[in-house]
């Protein structure tokens, strides 16, 4: 589904990912861990297509296509979703109304009817049941006054919605209680399915003892320094990364 | 006035120091636009047209025993360091003193400096002379004042007090009109406290401050004005900032009848960041305006600004903030506040914060606020025992000295509060307090 | 004096016995402004001789006024002899005879907007046939508005009819030395709407220009006047989401709301009127003065307004609080793109004990335009426990465009309570992303975000013209992003 060869992107001048390769096969579930300022988050925008980052060479094939070449929403309606490290607020703008026009553009975009909005909000009520959220937040503008677990859990109850096929989780569990995070991690989990790949970015490994990765990679210094199964994350936990560090000489 | 003022230049021309030239030229450019009227939006709500009438003399020279006592019931208590003093616009050699300066730090006489180099570029370097014309009339007829240079890298720590002393004379309505230069060389920092005290009679204060701050520079200037109840102060403070260089500005007018600061700060290049505090209390049927500006003029500078106005009596505060953004200036960053306090039924705050901008990459906000004390805060008190007027007191000194902490000068922050102590009713009890 | 005043009028009447107009019949003046024209107009209309003098009176002091300078506009003087001040209706023959006929730019706009199709044809100015539409709904609409005794008619009907109410409130908001372009306003106007809503008579619907009588060629100095007696409530909207096709460059209007005790009128405006090509060529000069008095107590007038048209715009619709617990409101989206400029925002003075004043000012700039806020808050020593909130937020889109804030606020009372709070700001890169990253396109986008940013004042508008101004607020930024 997803194949990152050597890329090379940096920001400001500065050099985040150098050389960064990996492969997702669809109905896998990647997790990518870190010490903060690897690049973990900077490879999560940079799949999404945010702009200001500067692809300096290597490729990103979704689906043959070459992903780099796509505009952020039409990477969105292809399938690619971002859940935010830090959700954005926009005041005034419904959620409801969000999640519609996004939820619309995207079957458009499939060759799908638009939903009425009866048929929308069945849809929506069965998601927010599932993430345990308040029927209240539907007419709450965009993330506004959210707490920080009501912004990641409605991000989540997005994901739920929209149904993506990549799914690019960028510091899920931060900010989040035991409670929280096991509520988004049920939703997480409950979107498993074998078309869709998940891809977790964290630095902790506590979310891994909840939505279990296929794989796990860890990426230092802007390149995947090493890949194992479920262990690899407990063996992080054990040691730190500067354990990896050194083992892997960097 | 206007002709009295002639009348100076004709016969003092040849005492003042500096360019006889550049004087002249000033004054007679003052003279053929006059003092600013209320017709123009910046005068709006300040009247100078009492000094059309008046007749102003420049101040002759000052009796030193008396100059000294004067000086000693002014001065602020507990602050050590270099110190230039003037009386009535004459500098005081016997109260001043200059020892164990850091080598690169020069204090001066500013008529000393352009009687040895008389040159043209010693003035007029910052100041906007079209938008505050005032400050022609101090370029052709000030005194005296003092010039502040840090050179590159040097850091000035000790604060530089100059103390502006003007002694009212029931014979003759005074103008005295102190000049302050500040320069700070790349990477120099350096402190300025402009003390501005009166007594006696009528007199009227025309002070102008020109700060140069080179790249990295760091300078922080106190304007304080301390005023006897019948002088009338104008002063007008010009910066310019150039890359990286930071300013903090405190302005607090504590006295004074007429009152109209002009604050104008310009950051011209990329870094640089201005803070500008600010405290007025007034009292009586005194009018108190502060007009400040600031001009962003590149990209990436940042400025913060906090003003705050306690009003009693039958006084008037007049605060004008205005923030300019300028095309392409971008990544602005812009936050002004200016909270009241009106105590009285008689008195009348106007404030105006202004945001005028060209550019799109910017996050500025400003806010104005006029009320009373809050409530809840006063009904705390009161449960907890206090009378009403010390609850009062207590809550209006608490407001006047978030803007006097930041200060940071523990002398001069002491004798700040103790005078806004005395301005409130039941002092002797807040004193307890406090 | 008096005697100076009644030689003058003997002379001004004396003068119109002689009628220095031959040609009364003529449908137009040729263009220029001096005593005879402002007599002929008067004539036209077939007004009472006090109405005659107080136009005279208003033109006499206009004269001696300079042409206001403070607002932060900029274009070339206007030369007021150059304006022809009174012409009648087009003939149907001179209008355009179909939709074929009509600029298809406009009609591209109108099928954004969604305007019905017969709607179309009346906005483009084409020559409909008599029996439209909506001639039936204005006759049920007379009916019914007339059961409640409640008079809306147009301002030449009012003098006509209801001289009395007329004379006793014209002028009584708006004075006609107010300033200069009121006092032409006052001198030259020409037709408009007259509202009177009585005691206790809560008004059965909403008043629209849309259905209004005589709507056509109001004109250019259009006067309005609204009257709620003690106790009653109205609702009135005017302007329409569509850009009206209009000759004139200049336009000024007045319009004087009353709100006697316990009356609440609020007020509603979406304009529109055409802002000039992306060069700043052509567009209309709308500089109007809106104010309302809330004469009793408890009353309340609120101005919800909408403004996206016009290649100036100069505009500040205030409120007197007089009444004890009076509250006046004002809500506006003002959107400047191109070359426009906008000066506009509100004057709450507060008079009465207890008055309360809100004020919610929404800018949008993109392309090259300018947008300024300008808002005085006053409150007098009279008015105890006065309270006002002031929030004023700017939204820049392109860094071409200004966007300005000047509030002034003076207090007179201790016991005011007066917040101001302002922000500008561009729309956030995150905001933008987050909603491209969701497979919205980026225009949106930026339309989402924008009408969220406006949602505030949204809310205020009634429920068919909101829908509507968000609408014309997408259109009015077509081309702003990119």
């Amino acid at each position: 589904m997803l194949k990152i060869k050597d890329l090379h992107a940096r920001i400001d001048g500065k050099d985040i990912l150098k050389g960064l390769t990996l492969e997702i096969a669809a109905g896998e579930v990647h997790a990518i861990m870190g010490p903060n300022g690897a690049g973990k988050s900077t490879l999560a925008q940079v799949l999404a297509g945010r702009e200001g980052y500067e692809i300096v060479s290597g490729s990103v094939e979704y689906f043959g296509k070459d992903l780099l070449e796509l505009a952020p929403e039409e990477r969105a309606r292809e399938g690619v979703f971002l859940a935010f490290q830090y959700p954005v607020e926009i005041p005034g703008v419904n959620n409801v109304y969000l999640l519609k026009a996004a939820l619309n553009a995207i079957r458009k975009h499939r060759g799908e009817d638009e939903l009425d909005a009866y048929a929308f909000m069945k849809v929506v009520r069965e998601k927010m049941k599932l993430m345990q959220m308040d029927p209240s937040f539907l007419n709450r503008g965009v993330n506004e006054g959210f707490s920080g677990g009501e912004k990641k859990r409605n991000e989540i109850m997005q994901m739920a919605v929209l149904e993506p096929k990549l799914a690019l989780l960028d510091e899920t569990d931060s900010g989040l209680d035991i409670d929280a995070m096991k509520i988004v991690a049920d939703g997480v989990n409950s979107l498993r399915s074998p078309e869709r790949a998940i891809v977790m970015v964290t630095h902790y490994q506590r979310l891994l003892d909840h939505i279990v990765p296929d794989r796990v990679h860890v990426l230092a210094d802007g390149r995947i320094v090493k890949s194992g199964d479920r262990s690899l994350a407990l063996e992080l936990e054990a040691h730190g990364y500067e354990w990896l560090q050194q083992a892997v000489g960097t | 006035m206007l002709e009295s003022l002639r009348q100076h230049w004709r016969d003092q021309a040849a005492a003042l120091p500096g360019n006889a030239g550049q004087r002249e030229r000033a004054l007679e450019a003052f003279l053929a636009q006059g003092l600013p009227t209320t017709a123009e939006e910046e005068w709006k709500y300040t009247s100078l047209a009492h000094l059309e009438e008046a007749h102003l003399t420049l101040p002759g020279p000052v009796d030193l025993a008396e100059a000294m006592a004067a000086v000693a019931r002014h001065a602020v208590p507990g602050l050590e360091g270099p110190r230039l003093v003037f009386v009535n616009g004459q500098l005081i050699p016997p109260a001043c003193h200059l020892d164990g300066l850091p080598a690169g730090l020069a204090i001066e006489s500013l008529a000393q400096v352009l009687r040895e180099n008389d040159t043209a570029d010693t003035l007029d370097r910052v100041v906007d002379l079209d938008r505050y014309r005032l400050a022609r009339l101090n370029t052709a007829l000030f005194q005296d004042g003092a010039r502040v240079r840090a050179a590159r890298g040097v850091a000035g720590d000790a604060p530089v007090y100059l103390l502006f002393l003007t002694l009212g004379d029931a014979e003759a309505l005074q103008l005295v009109q102190p000049r302050v230069l500040i320069e700070a060389a790349e990477a120099a920092s350096v402190t300025v406290i402009e003390h501005h005290c009166g007594e006696g009679e009528a007199a009227v204060i025309n002070a102008v401050t020109e700060i140069v701050a080179q790249p990295g520079s760091r300078v922080t200037h106190y304007r304080i004005q301390e005023q006897a109840d019948s002088h009338a102060q104008v002063a007008g403070l010009n910066a310019r900032l150039d890359r990286d260089a930071a300013l903090v500005c405190h302005n607090v007018d504590l006295g004074g009848a007429l009152v109209r600061n002009d604050v104008h700060v310009r950051l011209i290049a990329p870094g640089a960041d201005v803070e500008l505090n600010g405290l007025y209390f007034t009292r009586g049927t005194s009018h108190v305006d502060n007009h400040t500006r600031i001009d962003h003029l590149a990209p990436r500078t940042t400025s913060r600004e906090d003003y705050r106005g306690v009003l009693d009596g039958r006084s008037r505060a007049v605060f004008n903030g205005k923030v300019l953004v300028a095309e392409d200036a971008q990544k602005i960053e812009a936050h002004q506040s200016n909270n009241n306090l009106l105590l009285s039924r008689e008195c009348e705050v106007d404030t105006k914060p202004e945001l005028e901008i060209y550019a799109d990459d910017v996050r500025c906000s400003h806010g104005a606020t006029v009320g009373q004390l809050d409530a809840t805060a006063l009904f705390y008190l009161r449960s907890r025992g206090l009378d009403e007027d010390t609850a009062r007191g207590l809550l209006t000194f608490a407001f006047a000295e978030e803007v006097i902490t930041r200060l940071g000068i523990a002398p001069l922050a002491e004798r700040l509060s103790g005078t806004v102590i005395g301005h409130l009713p039941d002092s002797d009890r807040l004193r307890e307090f406090t | 004096m008096a005697t100076n005043e009644h030689e003058l009028e003997h002379l001004v009447s004396r003068k119109y016995k002689h009628g220095f107009f031959t040609d009364i019949e003529s449908d137009t003046v040729p263009p220029g402004l001096n005593e005879d024209v402002i007599r002929f107009i008067s004539a036209k209309k077939e007004e009472p001789e006090w109405l005659t003098e107080w136009r005279l009176k208003a033109y006499r002091h206009w004269l001696t006024m300079p042409v206001p300078k403070w607002a932060h506009v900029q274009y070339p003087p206007i030369d007021f002899q150059a304006i022809s001040y009174y012409s009648a209706p087009k003939r149907p023959e001179d209008a355009p005879q179909s939709l074929d006929e009509v600029d298809p730019k406009l009609l591209e706009t109108y099928d954004k907007l969604g305007i019905p199709l017969h709607e179309r044809a009346r906005l483009a100015g084409v020559a409909v046939d008599a029996v439209f539409d909506s001639v039936s709904v204005t006759t049920t609409f007379k009916e019914k508005l007339g059961e409640a005794g409640v008079i809306f008619c147009s301002f030449s009907e009012a003098v006509r009819e209801h001289p009395e109410l007329v004379r006793r409130y014209l002028g009584s908001v708006v004075p006609t030395r107010d300033n200069f372009y009121a006092a032409l306003n006052s001198a030259v106007f020409t037709d408009g709407s007259f509202v009177y809503i009585p005691k206790g008579v809560r008004c059965p619907m909403e008043l629209s220009t849309y259905f209004r009588i005589n709507a056509a060629n109001t004109g250019q100095f259009e006067r309005t006047l609204i009257v709620a007696d003690e106790g009653s409530h109205v609702s009135y909207l005017e302007g329409c989401t569509a850009p009206m096709r209009d000759e004139n460059q200049l336009h000024a209007a007045v319009v004087e709301l009353v709100a006697l005790k316990d009356a609440e009128i609020k007020y509603s405006t979406v304009q529109n009127w055409y802002p000039g090509d992306e060069e700043g060529r052509g567009g209309i000069y709308n500089f109007v003065t809106k104010r309302g008095d809330c004469r009793g107590a408890n009353s309340k007038i609120s101005w919800t307004q909408v403004e996206t048209g016009s290649a100036i715009t100069w505009k500040y619709p205030s409120c007197i609080l007089r009444g004890e617990n009076s509250v006046g409101e004002f809500y506006s989206v003002a959107v400047a793109n191109n070359l426009q400029q906008a000066d506009t925002g509100t004057k709450m003075i507060h008079i009465g004990r207890n008055t309360r004043s809100t004020i919610i000012s929404k800018g949008i700039s993109a392309g090259r335009a300018q947008n300024a806020y300008r808002g005085l808050v006053r409150v007098l020593p009279t008015a105890e426990g006065a309270r006002n909130f002031t929030q004023c937020d700017s939204l820049l889109i392109g860094d071409r465009c200004g966007a300005h804030t000047f509030p002034y606020i003076e207090a007179r009372n201790p016991s005011a309570q007066i917040e101001h709070e302002a922000t500008t700001s561009k729309i956030g890169e995150d905001q933008l992303f987050y909603c491209l990253q969701r497979g919205l396109s980026e225009e949106d986008a930026v339309n989402m975000i924008v009408n969220g940013f406006c949602k505030e004042v949204f809310r205020e508008l009634p429920m068919e013209f909101a829908v509507e101004a968000q609408a014309l607020l997408n259109v009015s930024l077509e081309g702003a992003v990119g």
